[in-house]
């Protein structure tokens, strides 16, 4: 019944694309390439921490990318702002959305040019000191 | 008088734009005549913004092609930048060229930007303390000219596909 269960699950993540390891999944992770001629791009990823205590992400690095934060737009009062955000905590059985308009991952200064379904890989540590690594496509804005 | 809006102010009275002096994307001069004749929506924003900018603009494209078949002279979708110093006229060509050719963009210099964000009470702050990946702060409305070349309505901010969409027809 057990194994049924996992097979289940296991079914579900891939149908949603989802990326997960050590009790944290990155569904539906999304990586535009960047504009013609541009240095920086954005990811989106709805961040579900299924672990019984916080996590909180220090740092993303990418062999792609000179260098990788966690953004939040900001609009107050009719402007808009990014703030960075220097650790990211997914609260325990609970999750964060990074959404267009909202926080989102920003990716700096591509080390070569990165094309429409080019492989972007992704270093994420965690406070658990547990490092996970996965590839997403990148994905055309059009 | 025309029919009450929802999601965006219509000044009673459109304000005539002093002169400008921009370069748009193709190179060429854009003023406050290259705002007559048709209506322009404005958005002001930078390229290496990759969150709300092409998420406004994409918002803006999709509402131009939902009120493709019930508007005859659909608005201009224009994107000032207000970072000139990274937005070479290439780069913001090859930028607004992603939308499919229905994005016009252009700069200047610091001091004609200001000349036309001064009028339409548009803020922006290059905020050059970050380093060479500095953000910029901008307003984020919409502001809609008409095409006598005047500040006639504004969309304030956060946007949303279907404010447009509902709301253009009663005004244009």
């Amino acid at each position: 019944m057990k194994k049924i269960s996992l097979l289940f699950l296991l079914i579900i993540l891939l149908a949603c694309d989802a990326k997960e390891s050590k009790g944290i999944i990155f569904n539906n992770l999304l990586i535009y390439a960047p504009f013609p001629g541009n240095t920086v791009t954005a990811g989106y990823t709805n961040i579900i921490n299924q672990s019984d205590k916080n996590i909180t992400i220090t740092s993303i690095t990418s062999p792609q990318f000179n260098n990788v934060e966690i953004h939040e737009t900001v609009i107050k009062d009719g402007i808009a702002k990014m703030i960075e955000i220097k650790q990211l905590m997914i609260p325990k059985n609970d999750s964060i959305m990074l959404e267009r308009g909202g926080k989102h991952l920003m990716l700096f200064e591509p080390r070569l040019p990165i094309k429409e379904n080019q492989n972007i890989k992704l270093e994420i540590l965690l406070s658990t000191n547990d490092k996970i690594t996965f590839s997403v496509s990148a994905t055309s804005r059009f | 008088m025309s029919e009450k809006t929802e999601f965006s102010t219509v000044l009673d009275k459109p304000i005539p734009l002093s002169n400008f002096s921009l370069i748009a994307n193709n190179g060429s001069i854009f003023n406050t005549e290259s705002l007559r004749e048709k209506w322009s929506l404005l958005f002001f924003g930078y390229t290496h913004c990759p969150d709300v900018c092409p998420l406004t603009l994409h918002q803006l494209s999709q509402a131009n092609k939902e009120l493709k078949s019930s508007i005859e002279h659909l608005p201009n979708i224009i994107m000032i930048s207000v970072d000139p110093d990274r937005d070479t006229t290439e780069i913001l060509d090859k930028y607004v060229t992603a939308f499919a050719g229905n994005v016009i963009g252009a700069s200047g210099s610091i001091a004609e930007i200001k000349k036309l964000t001064g009028q339409l009470g548009i803020f922006f702050e290059a905020h050059k303390n970050e380093g060479e990946n500095y953000s910029v702060s901008h307003s984020a409305a919409v502001i809609l000219i008409n095409k006598e070349a005047e500040f006639h309505a504004i969309f304030s901010a956060p946007h949303n596909t279907d404010h447009f969409i509902k709301d253009l027809p009663k005004i244009l």
